[in-house]
């Protein structure tokens, strides 16, 4: 880009003064657990603050187009049980059960929530009278499987203003644009009670020094920038300012996490979230076409071709129980075979021989011409168009004259299928797993005490749906627990070694830039934590790592509090990466479901190492440790779901 | 000198990936800040120091194309700030029955469907 001059800042600089604020409940992060979390804690009558980096008002996804697994919603024919137990075949035990259980228990009720809110969730205009995926009494619309109706397609692009105008009647103090450096613990020890957090206004550089009897924990998943960041562009699924903070500081304040070895294969995003047709979630079950209009089929998980458009949404034709397309990851015994999992050929590693042997002509297409109009409008008109984050891909394509009704999109191939012959660009790399996160309990407590989460930053956490179910159950406990707590008494030596830490990239004048070292982060996880590993590549990267922590991380220059927030941003991100690697460290085993490829461990998955291996910092010092496949099913936990829930249930 | 009395500035880059067109834009002068930038995620734009301009766009690099700022606009529909994908990310298609190839951002472009999203463009967009 080219430099055309300095502008004024536009902000009051406030380096040097602290503000200080007092609540019952402290919420960190304003994207979609956090104000579900600040909303019902607020309902109990506490005094709620919600501190987000963004704005509340925009913050986190910004968009949904499916809610879900619903499973509590009045069409749904699938119980709570079955769902839970078939996510677990998936993946092979490593997934969140309570969260999964919890989310299906709660998750029509919590839309229904949103309703009320204002937002809007069902057809209540008749624009889809007679499509096969309403119903006409609700007038929900369903997304996947026309037949289970687990999910439901909803307008979320009101869904954020929705939940910022709730908080604003639940008298939640928000504190926006507001970047969390710390968590503030009991006589500033590791592993006691968190009373508080610290914080730098992005626009001010006014420091923040929060005291509350409890703390929500909802700071999301890391995006693109650990593996695929590269001092250009940072877009992708999620937002780039997404980089752990919150998985960083809560292992600084020592809580446990677990699954931070897992990742997963992801392209990095060359076009606009959803912009190019993905027939894995969004765009499903839309057609994909060969350059000769030739239709490129679905497959099912356990390889039978799909021969009707109609089994790529009733999985009973398919002889099965349950279509969740981009749900279940691998084939396991018992209980998955119920899921039949359509793709699209085109995903699927074989598809590049086909295109060789010239079984199929490249480029390829999202073609919705000839599917029916209510398909059509479902899925571009509804999905795309009214999600909230895609909405600009809808107003662009369409101001360009894109219509598709009579226009095919150019197909790339999406972010998990590697779309090696797709796109020659295809910059390849790793996400951090969805199951990657802090360890809580079936409170959304974590191990410390005081501090409650939800949301992505919890092992086992995707979807709106899932964060918003979360997000509320945590933030009554959290109300709960603040009434019966004592008063925290803030120890002032941490809060200063917090600001001096805060504040040092402001003091310098010559230096590096964030840019530099997230490159840099970058460069080490692709090359040591990359594909394959052994102890000895890891523990090489490590050091690394460690390196930059002590040489580069102390010459970070922030010539404003814009580019503080960054770099303070790119050093949580580099305890996140250094975490990745220890908790890699500690899986002496491959392991398929956490995409763990080891050449010194290559039996994958052994029973010995079927577990959770879970990693904290006791006194500076790595101690890991585990936890049992269905840990919350065993002591100290009732042996069923269904006990548990009705033990813990917040209403 | 102290840090507080230091004279903080930010670098403006030439950029066409947010475009304001500073007559349509009223600036938002209702409110203490403009809704685009309260929406933008990553604080890529800021108030303009002299009110009465657009606001100016800073790290347009850190621009994730969420496009949160021209849906927060009531005059978004009149293009009073557009969000232009880059070159790299302009989407492209072919029409079925002609074969004829399209992208977003091409010259001499094809007229404009007008047909809005399911239930109409969001609430806080007027035409």
């Amino acid at each position: 880009m080219s430099f055309k001059g300095f502008s004024e800042w536009a902000y009051p600089i406030q380096y040097g003064s602290t503000k200080k604020v007092d609540a019952d409940v402290l919420v960190i992060g304003g994207g979609i657990a956090g104000p579900w979390a600040a909303i019902e804690a607020a309902k109990k009558g506490v005094k709620v603050a919600i501190v987000e980096e963004s704005d509340n008002v925009a913050s986190g996804p910004s968009g949904c187009d499916h809610w879900g697994p619903a499973l509590d919603n009045p069409c749904c024919n699938i119980s709570v049980e079955d769902y839970v137990e078939i996510a677990d075949a998936g993946f092979r035990g490593y997934i969140n059960g309570i969260l999964d259980y919890v989310n299906g228990m709660t998750s029509y009720k919590t839309l229904l929530e949103l309703e009320r809110m204002g937002a809007k969730v069902r057809d209540d205009q008749d624009e889809f009278v007679g499509a096969p995926f309403r119903d006409e009494k609700t007038k929900l619309l369903f997304a996947y499987d026309y037949e289970t109706k687990h999910t439901i397609r909803v307008w979320g692009q009101g869904f954020k203003l929705a939940l910022y105008g709730e908080m604003l009647r639940q008298e939640v103090e928000m504190y926006n644009r507001v970047y969390v450096t710390s968590l503030l613990t009991e006589g500033g020890k590791e592993g006691a009670r968190v009373i508080g957090a610290t914080g730098v206004n992005t626009r001010t550089g006014e420091f923040y020094e929060f005291k509350a009897k409890a703390v929500v924990l909802s700071t999301g998943r890391a995006s693109d920038r650990p593996w695929l960041y590269s001092g250009y562009r940072i877009n992708g699924l999620r937002t780039p300012n997404l980089v752990g903070s919150g998985l960083a500081m809560a292992w600084r304040a020592g809580a446990e996490l677990t699954q931070l070895e897992g990742k997963r294969i992801h392209t990095a995003s060359k076009h606009p979230a959803y912009a190019t047709g993905n027939p894995r979630n969004t765009w499903y079950p839309c057609n994909i076409v060969d350059a000769t209009g030739k239709e490129i089929p679905y497959v099912s998980l356990d390889g039978k071709v799909l021969t009707s458009f109609e089994q790529r949404v009733y999985p009973s034709l398919l002889g099965k129980k349950i279509i969740m397309p981009g749900h279940v990851p691998v084939m396991n015994e018992g209980k998955a075979s119920w899921c039949a999992e359509p793709v699209c050929l085109s995903e699927k590693p074989e598809f590049d021989e086909l295109v060789r042997k010239g079984e199929y002509k490249l480029p390829l297409y999202a073609d919705l011409t000839n599917m029916s109009e209510f398909e059509r409008k479902a899925i571009f008109g509804l999905m795309v168009g009214s999600e909230g984050k895609t909405w600009i891909v809808y107003r662009n394509l369409t101001q360009a004259g894109f219509d598709p009704d009579k226009d095919m999109l150019q197909y790339y191939g999406d972010w998990f299928s590697g779309g090696a012959v797709l796109d020659a660009t295809t910059k390849r790399g790793w996400t951090m797993a969805t199951g990657s996160g802090v360890v809580v309990d079936w409170d959304f407590k974590t191990t410390l005490e005081g501090l409650y989460a939800a949301g992505d930053v919890i092992f086992g956490s995707n979807f709106n749906s899932a964060a918003a179910t979360a997000g509320r159950w945590a933030g009554v406990k959290a109300a709960e627990y603040s009434k019966k707590a004592s008063s925290p008494v803030i120890e002032e030596s941490q809060v200063n070694n917090e600001m001096v830490k805060a504040f040092a990239p402001t003091k310098r004048i010559d230096g590096i830039d964030w840019k530099d070292l997230n490159t840099g982060i970058s460069s080490v996880l692709r090359t040591y934590f990359g594909d394959y590993v052994n102890d000895e590549l890891l523990n090489i990267g490590l050091t690394w790592l460690n390196e930059l922590e002590k040489k580069e991380a102390q010459e970070l220059v922030a010539a404003n509090p814009h580019e503080l927030m960054r770099s303070l941003e790119t050093l949580n991100l580099l305890t996140v990466s250094q975490i990745m690697i220890h908790s890699a460290l500690n899986r002496k085993a491959s392991s398929r479901s956490l995409n763990l490829r080891r050449l010194d461990y290559t039996q994958d998955d052994p029973p010995e190492w079927h577990k959770f291996v879970t990693i904290k910092q006791v006194d500076g010092k790595v101690v890991a440790g585990e936890l049992p496949i269905h840990f919350w099913l065993m002591p100290p936990y009732a042996p069923t779901y269904r006990e548990n829930y009705e033990q813990h249930k917040p209403w | 000198m102290s840090m507080s009395e230091k004279k903080i500035t930010v670098p403006i880059e030439s950029t066409k990936w947010i475009e304001f067109d500073p007559n349509i834009c009223n600036r938002c002068l209702d409110l203490e800040e403009p809704r685009c930038v309260k929406a933008c995620k990553m604080d890529m734009l800021m108030t303009n120091p002299d009110r009465s301009k657009p606001p100016l766009v800073i790290y347009p690099d850190e621009c994730c194309d969420c496009g949160c700022c021209v849906h927060a606009c009531p005059l978004a529909l009149q293009e009073a700030i557009k969000l232009n994908f880059p070159i790299s990310e302009q989407v492209r298609w072919k029409n079925k029955e002609t074969g004829k190839h399209y992208r977003i951002g091409m010259p001499n472009p094809p007229p404009p469907n007008k047909k809005p999203p399911v239930s109409g463009w969001y609430p806080e967009a007027k035409e």
